[in-house]
């Protein structure tokens, strides 16, 4: 039986701002301007879930459960 | 496990005993893989890069080693295996955004464990059972998401369970009350032994009837009758008569308890191999799962040589139950067989 391999892509911490330079969301970040794409709530080191793109744009998600249930629902949809 | 590497050593040598083991337990090593790296962590900045393999490990290898205990008994479940890979830093925006994939980020400083809490759920949500879930209702997709993330939490790392229920659990079941009822139905099955594990199995046999063709609420109302179904076989008191064949539209299988002693003793095996050809062969089931007693599993076994051989064996699975009598529950040791009839389109991901 073949095995499937899902691949979950990840960044940690210590290359995140590296990641958010080359998609030219570092300032963003580092000045509080950067939000969640469900709930608007600002994002900060302290609550950044994930990192995605959606219809041209790269967007943000928050640890909410509500925000990270909708990216989930947004991905399968795709 | 230790005697097992001891013999192993005596057959074919320490190196030999350790490819062996790499071999038929990847997670085991994997997990021992992870700790060493954490221990290394603590040693300062220079060893950041420990973290990372620490954080990588620790959550692919727990979250394979739950798929694999499930596949004891639900089989197809021993063919996904998750990986966890860091997006390179220097990521162009063009290859991101042609890619669409997201990218979960993992913390360096986390003394909740908020990686492994936010990592399972997200493992589980996104990569478990995808199929099936995009044809279920969301409370049934988000319900199966909660329970098997908190059966990963609770059995790899308990101390993070009060964080997972303060952070997803309980939110959820705040909002939708159907997601507490399935929760509920997931607990019950599951606390008699081996149902669980047929619940998932089946739920991937309808996920890939299904695949490809268009949503409907046909499908999300056999997955509510699916886990009705289940609960009321896992519940049942000993003796008492339920119902144990499921004819659905997208899931057909029966479960067949071998058990009534002076049955077996005095007409042997018949009966089961008459029924199972009169009622179940004939009338299209597709997976029979045959169970019964651990003590008893020549006779079980013998059941299965006299089956037909369109019924293939996918499976044995010794494993501890729990049956409800009249004066209250125990557990026992018991046995269970996966026959899979042949022919039966199974769409098979690559």
């Amino acid at each position: 039986m073949p095995i499937d391999k899902k691949t979950v892509n990840a960044v940690h911490d210590d290359d995140l701002l590296d990641l958010l330079e080359g998609l030219g969301l570092k300032n963003k970040f580092l000045n509080s301007q950067l939000t969640c794409a469900f709930c608007d709530e600002t994002i900060t080191w302290q609550n950044l879930h994930s990192i995605f793109p959606d219809s041209g744009a790269i967007k943000v998600c928050c640890t909410k459960p509500d925000c990270v249930n909708q990216l989930i629902a947004l991905k399968r949809l795709e | 496990m230790v005697d097992v590497f001891l013999s192993l050593v005596t057959f074919v040598g320490l190196i030999g005993a350790f490819a062996l083991l790499i071999a038929f337990n990847p997670e085991k090593i994997e997990k021992w893989a992870s700790i060493i790296n954490r221990i290394f962590a603590g040693f300062g900045t220079s060893f950041n890069f420990a973290h990372k393999r620490y954080v990588k490990h620790d959550l692919q290898s727990r979250i394979n080693e739950f798929t694999k205990r499930v596949s004891t008994s639900a089989p197809y479940f021993d063919n996904t295996k998750v990986s966890i890979q860091w997006t390179e830093k220097n990521l162009p925006k063009k290859a991101f955004l042609e890619e669409g994939k997201v990218i979960l980020r993992l913390r360096s400083n986390d003394p909740e464990d908020e990686n492994f809490v936010h990592g399972a759920y997200w493992v589980v949500s996104t990569q478990l059972l995808p199929k099936m879930k995009r044809y279920v209702a969301p409370y049934q997709r988000q319900a199966l998401d909660l329970y098997v993330t908190s059966k990963i939490i609770e059995k790899e790392k308990h101390h993070v369970i009060e964080n997972f229920l303060e952070h997803y659990l309980h939110p959820y079941m705040e909002k939708n009350s159907k997601i507490t009822d399935m929760y509920q139905q997931f607990d019950k099955i599951d606390k008699y032994g081996v149902f669980y594990s047929v619940l998932l199995q089946e739920l991937y046999f309808l996920s890939m009837k299904v695949y490809g063709g268009p949503k409907n609420n046909r499908i999300v109302s056999e997955v509510a009758k699916l886990v009705d179904f289940l609960e009321k076989v896992s519940s049942r008191v000993i003796g008492e008569e339920v119902e144990l064949n499921f004819r659905g539209e997208f899931s057909r299988f029966a479960i067949v308890i071998i058990g009534k002693p002076f049955k077996m003793s005095l007409e042997g095996t018949d009966p089961y191999t008459n029924f199972i050809r009169r009622d179940l062969v004939t009338t299209k089931a597709e997976t029979i799962y045959l169970l019964g007693r651990y003590e008893h599993r020549e006779f079980i076994d013998e059941v299965c040589n006299c089956l037909p051989s369109e019924l293939a064996v996918y499976k044995k699975h010794r494993y501890i139950g729990t049956i409800s009598r009249k004066e209250g529950k125990s557990k026992i040791e018991e046995y269970l067989i996966v026959l899979r009839a042949s022919g039966i389109d199974l769409f098979q991901p690559h």
